[in-house]
């Protein structure tokens, strides 16, 4: 498929992800020869890559913006303490849409909770915390679901994950010692009839969690002034 | 023997900053909160630095050729390509100590006594002094708020003589975050077409704009050959520590530059160069995510200074807003020294960057929210006790 088009064109549509409608973003196409099928300009504008047609050997290109729904979740990821105001201003768009689109995405589980990431080390409350690499026998018709299931219900567990290699379930839990989640593990883990091994891992020290770095300091290094 | 006798003329003659008696408030004053810096805030992405540590580790610690890395600058032409759509061969790359020795670079290759260099105000600091220690004459071409700080081609025109030898094209802009978009750069180049004037083309913020991708003046029709490319990593990568720059242009010009480089120079930090190829090949995500958090800050602060009502055009480039502060009835100097001492503040006065930036101070976002709100804050009463 060829098409000659003489001047420059400016092709500005509205994000294909829903919820985005106001995430306009930009193609700007020099196009002599625009010699794209329609199935691989699909492909290019699905995938969000800007293409810029210079001439008829050479693209630049970039990746298209994130929609504006995956643009509010990576600043909540960062701060969600972030004021719906203030989201409005960095985003360039109206507070009632910023509301809207949370709305929504509590609505349809997306987000689940705003928390606070703490250092407990510094504080003077005792935490133990250990990973136990479980092996189990899935059951019949259920999967690994049902297994999840009742090992997630106790309040001691805070993290469960199904694992590929060596081992099925990876659980997270947290005690005030170690003979507590010890005998968390040998009470109430073990026993179940599904579980064919378990391996318990204490936790020695944290470096980083959900991105952050425990021991960094962030003092800033730059001069007051510079021009 | 008085040494300051024994100084040079032209050094001697080097005009001190005007704004000298602030930066020593500024140094006694460290724990003020600073919306002052010309740098990002963020640190170099660790795979660029793990690339110069690994350097080290294989002990690449001798000389390079004086225009630096063949490799790198190999991959500066592919970055430049890929990115911009400008094409270089590596023989048109220096690679140099930070964009400003390229710039340093670029004006002694090209100015000799007596010549005239056009320098678009406001504008970072360094183009008059080269100039000044090249035996250049310094011709400043007040842009204005009006324009939103674009070079107009009007402008240009009436500052051109026959002794014009250098257009100084500082887009995006340090300290006005002006840019100049395809069209505006057509029309520098309709004037400049017919003379011999070269352009030094200062474009080391290129990645950091919002409304569209950065046009480089040597992408405008037959503009490529007057025009040398200064840019760097300072900016785009967050490298500012690492100095390290390039310049790109006709291998005329890019041989004489390469001349004075080997001499006072030899050649750029070798580490630095070995981290940098890391960041022309894989970098593009890191600078895109950088860019992107600079816009959020962007329009934080300017909806922030707009709202306690002081007038402010829109930037679309670099890290910076220059508002208006006239209207608190305060000098720009003034202004920055009452905000420092009232409300520990530091900004940096308008007029630091020529003369034409009287009236106006220039607050840099790079900087986490969360300081720039504090310092909005802060500025804000600071503004409604003086309007």
């Amino acid at each position: 498929m060829v098409e000659h088009a003489a001047v420059n064109r400016r092709v500005v549509g509205s994000s294909p992800t829903r919820g985005a409608n106001k995430d306009v973003f930009l193609i700007e196409i020099r196009l002599y020869f625009l010699h794209f099928t329609k199935k691989l300009w699909k492909l290019i504008h699905n995938n969000g890559i800007i293409v810029y047609y210079i001439n008829s050997a050479k693209f630049v290109y970039g990746r298209m913006e994130a929609c504006m729904e995956e643009k509010i979740l990576r600043l909540l990821e960062q701060d969600s303490t972030l004021a719906h105001t203030q989201i409005a201003i960095m985003l360039n768009i109206t507070i009632e849409e910023v509301e809207a689109e949370i709305a929504k995405m509590f609505e349809k589980g997306i987000l689940l909770k705003y928390k606070a990431l703490i250092n407990w080390e510094k504080t003077d409350r005792e935490l133990v915390m250990a990973q136990i690499e479980l092996r189990v026998t899935p059951q019949r018709g259920e999967g690994f679901d049902k297994v999840a299931e009742r090992i997630y219900q106790y309040p001691e567990v805070k993290n469960v994950y199904l694992m590929s290699g060596g081992y099925d379930i990876s659980v997270m839990i947290e005690g005030r010692t170690m003979k507590e989640v010890a005998l968390f593990v040998a009470e109430k883990l073990a026993p179940m009839e599904f579980v064919v091994s378990t391996k318990t891992h204490f936790v020695l020290k944290k470096y980083k969690e959900e991105g952050v770095i425990f021991d960094e300091q962030s003092k800033d290094e730059r001069s007051v002034i510079t021009l | 023997m008085n040494i300051k006798d024994m100084l040079s003329d032209v050094v001697t003659d080097m005009k001190p900053s005007g704004i000298r008696r602030f930066f020593d408030i500024v140094a006694q004053m460290p724990d003020a909160i600073s919306l002052g810096v010309g740098e990002p805030d963020f640190v170099t992405p660790w795979h660029i630095r793990d690339a110069g540590i690994y350097s080290l580790e294989k002990g690449h610690t001798y000389y390079t050729s004086n225009s630096g890395l063949i490799q790198l600058r190999e991959e500066i032409c592919n970055y430049l390509n890929r990115r911009f759509n400008v094409s270089y061969k590596s023989n048109e790359v220096l690679v140099t100590v930070g964009g400003s020795e390229a710039i340093d670079l670029c004006v002694r290759s090209i100015i000799s006594s007596g010549d005239e260099v056009l320098i678009p105000e406001p504008s970072f600091v360094c183009y008059t002094p080269c100039t000044q220690l090249a035996g250049g004459v310094p011709v400043p071409i007040v842009t204005k708020a009006d324009d939103m700080f674009k070079l107009t081609p009007e402008a240009l025109r009436a500052a051109i003589t026959p002794r014009t030898k250098l257009l100084i094209l500082p887009f995006p802009n340090n300290p006005t975050g002006a840019v100049m978009n395809r069209e505006d750069l057509e029309k520098i180049a309709d004037v400049l077409r017919d003379t011999n004037i070269m352009v030094l083309s200062d474009e080391i913020y290129a990645e950091l704009t919002y409304n569209g991708r950065h046009v480089s003046f040597a992408e405008i029709d037959g503009m490529k050959e007057r025009t040398v490319l200064v840019s760097g990593f300072s900016k785009a990568f967050a490298m500012t520590g690492w100095r390290l720059g390039y310049a790109c242009g006709h291998p005329d010009i890019i041989s004489a530059m390469t001349k004075i480089h080997q001499y006072a120079i030899m050649s750029s930090p070798t580490t630095s160069q070995y981290a940098a190829i890391e960041a022309m090949k894989n970098g593009d995500e890191d600078v895109e995510k950088m860019a992107s958090e600079y816009n959020y800050r962007r329009r934080v602060i300017l909806e922030g200074v707009r709202q306690m009502g002081l007038s402010c055009f829109e930037p679309y480039g670099a890290f910076y807003i220059f508002p208006d502060i006239t209207s608190t009835g305060l000098s720009s100097n003034e202004f920055c020294e009452r905000l420092l001492e009232e409300q520990k503040v530091a900004v940096v006065p308008g007029n630091a960057f020529g003369e034409s930036g009287e009236g106006f101070v220039r607050l840099s976002y790079a900087y986490s929210i969360n300081s720039i709100n504090e310092a909005l804050s802060r500025i804000e009463k600071f503004v409604k006790k003086y309007r």
